[in-house]
């Protein structure tokens, strides 16, 4: 566990710097906390290169791990709350939230990413769920959809 | 995210732990849902209730070929069981049968808890004919019986999926029976006790019948004689007993039997014996014992249900097959309207006990403030003709508490498509028939 104090660098795909107290992303990416534990992280010069996160998603990222690093006393609706505010963002917003969690192996924000997409698709009809998904091609036979359509037809 | 990708983002991570020098990982060029890889596809839909996903499979190919999967199956089994009961919320499946109408049917727990005083609507699915043996991993199992022939099937179903097989019959008549599943082997096994007509009287023995596609009905030696020689075949307290319990505990997974007063247990695994004896009770109470003890299980403990003087006591065994572990779970205060033995079915969440009373239907009984609740089961709605059913005396133990899966036993196709049932009801016609036909 690092000391509260220290800061490491993050660098983003546009090369742009992040600064973060080390205990914030050690708490919660499982990469990072490998990094800093074997050593391999120099505090004078190194910077953890993120080349597929940008610097939208993992500003959002270094929100995320902040806010449940300093808050994580409050109450679970409070924390809801800000996490249901905080995923409130367009389709493209939430695949790039959920690679950056996935690759710095996030798992509270991995696992409310995920929830947040299952609660897309609950309930919802299936030519909703693939406009919501965006699957163009669903690799059904025009018969096999065809027929699917006339057994289920109201879960279309 | 393609698989280049995703060992392309392995690699990158490697090198992260090892050193500061990451790979760049290329970006998925259109960021977009439908890129997710079948881990992060898996990850979704592994939260995702029985019953939406049996809808999902028709979203696309590779949800359906992921949702068709053993190892999906199974993890979504494990999830809903360990972690997120929601998942597949308990429906209760009987069976009932009073010598000229007989049937299953089915209805869902938790509108009932949220609301007892609203009737609780049935489905059903069968007439008379079929019995049901036992419940495990949201597949049903029944045996086929007719009074004009000498001959069972074993049956399984799972009627969230469709899924229905039917085993090669055995000749006789099913005495003792009991299904479960052997976590040994990862199969379904039937079990019976068969008793047939022999030039020299009748004979029995005890058969094994593992769902497979090339399983026949094996011989199992050294039964318990309680378990082979009918005494009172007729005696409907005893008929009670005949379908065994299944019970899962760390040690072994077995069929459990009442007889008198012990347990008899087959371990489905080893494919052995054993027994071990009961609480102790008050035998000064009035009723002989041998009528109206009956096993349950309860929050995946072996439970037993008594009455003593003014109330019935629900007992747990903790340890599975340690007889100092039984220890009182419930006591329901007694009420003028539970005189019939109770089979107690389920415990919420929220310490609702959920009793059947062989007269009075569904007996709701609050384990935190010993409240009662009666509630109404609507049999009549959905067409039916008779509203016999639940209320009426049965001479078989009934009622079982299912969860949705969506399993079928490895290796298994259905077999039996005429006997193909649904339990994803079709869209609601003005006059629905649910009485299908087998």
């Amino acid at each position: 566990m690092g000391s509260p104090l220290k800061k490491i660098m993050l660098c983003s795909s546009e090369k742009e710097i992040f600064s973060v107290e080390e205990q914030v992303m050690v708490q919660h990416s499982v990469i990072i906390n490998n990094m800093i534990e074997d050593g391999s992280y120099n505090y004078e010069e190194s910077k953890i290169p993120l080349d597929c996160v940008d610097s939208k998603t993992l500003k959002k990222v270094i929100d995320y791990c902040t806010y449940h690093t300093h808050h994580h006393n409050d109450n679970q609706e409070d924390l809801e709350a800000w996490d249901a505010q905080f995923l409130n963002v367009d389709s493209n917003g939430l695949y790039d939230l959920l690679m950056a969690a996935n690759y710095l192996e996030i798992r509270n924000l991995l696992d409310l990413i995920y929830r947040t997409i299952k609660n897309m698709i609950k309930g919802k009809k299936i030519d909703e769920i693939r406009r919501i998904l965006n699957i163009k091609d669903h690799g059904f036979t025009p018969e096999e959809e065809e027929q699917n359509r006339k057994e289920y037809p109201h879960f279309y | 995210m393609d698989k280049h990708m995703q060992i392309k983002n392995k690699e990158a991570k490697r090198n992260a732990s090892r050193g500061l020098e990451l790979v760049s990982c290329s970006r998925a060029r259109t960021r977009q849902l439908a890129d997710l890889s079948e881990e992060m596809i898996m990850e979704i839909l592994l939260r995702l209730p029985t019953r939406t996903l049996a809808t999902l499979k028709s979203v696309c190919r590779s949800w359906r070929n992921l949702i068709s999967t053993p190892d999906f199956t199974r993890n979504h089994l494990r999830r809903s069981c360990l972690r997120d009961s929601s998942l597949t919320p308990p429906r209760i499946f009987y069976c009932t049968h009073d010598g000229w109408y007989g049937g299953i049917e089915s209805f869902f727990e938790p509108s009932m808890l949220d609301n007892p005083s609203e009737p609780t609507k049935v489905a059903r699915f069968s007439r008379g004919g079929y019995r049901i043996v036992g419940s495990c991993h949201g597949l049903l199992c029944f045996f086929d019986s007719d009074a004009d022939d000498d001959h069972i099937h074993a049956i399984l179903w799972n009627p969230c999926t469709g899924f229905i097989f039917k085993s090669p019959q055995i000749n006789g008549k099913p005495y003792f029976s009991g299904f479960g599943y052997d976590h040994l082997s990862d199969t379904y096994k039937f079990y019976a006790t068969i008793t047939k007509k022999v030039p020299s009287g009748v004979e029995s023995s005890a058969r094994i019948y593992t769902f497979g596609p090339t399983s026949s009905w094996r011989r199992i030696d050294d039964t318990p004689s309680s378990l082979l020689c009918p005494r009172t075949a007729y005696d409907p307290c005893m008929a009670d007993n005949l379908k065994g319990v299944f019970l899962s505990s760390g040690k072994a997974c077995t069929i459990n039997w009442c007889v008198y007063d012990v347990v008899l247990y087959f371990d489905l695994g080893k494919e052995t014996y054993g027994r071990f004896t009961l609480p102790d009770r008050d035998l000064n109470y009035g009723y002989s014992w041998t009528h109206y003890t009956s096993l349950y299980v309860l929050r995946d403990c072996l439970s037993v249900c008594y009455r003593k003087t003014q109330r019935w006591i629900v007992w747990q065994m903790k340890e599975y097959g340690d007889a100092k572990s039984w220890t009182t779970l419930a006591m329901i205060p007694f009420h003028p309207q539970l005189y019939d033995p109770l089979q107690p079915l389920y415990i919420s969440e929220s310490d609702v006990l959920l009793v059947m009373s062989r007269s009075f239907k569904l007996v709701l009984c609050n384990l935190n403030d010993g409240s009662i609740d009666f509630s109404l089961i609507d049999s009549c709605s959905n067409g039916m003709e008779f509203c016999l059913y639940l209320s009426q005396y049965s001479s078989y133990r009934m009622a079982y508490i299912f969860h949705e899966t969506l399993v079928s036993p490895y290796g298994l196709q259905s077999n039996s498509s005429k006997m193909l049932l649904h339990f994803i009801e079709s869209k609601p016609k003005p006059k629905p028939n649910l009485s299908f036909t087998w």
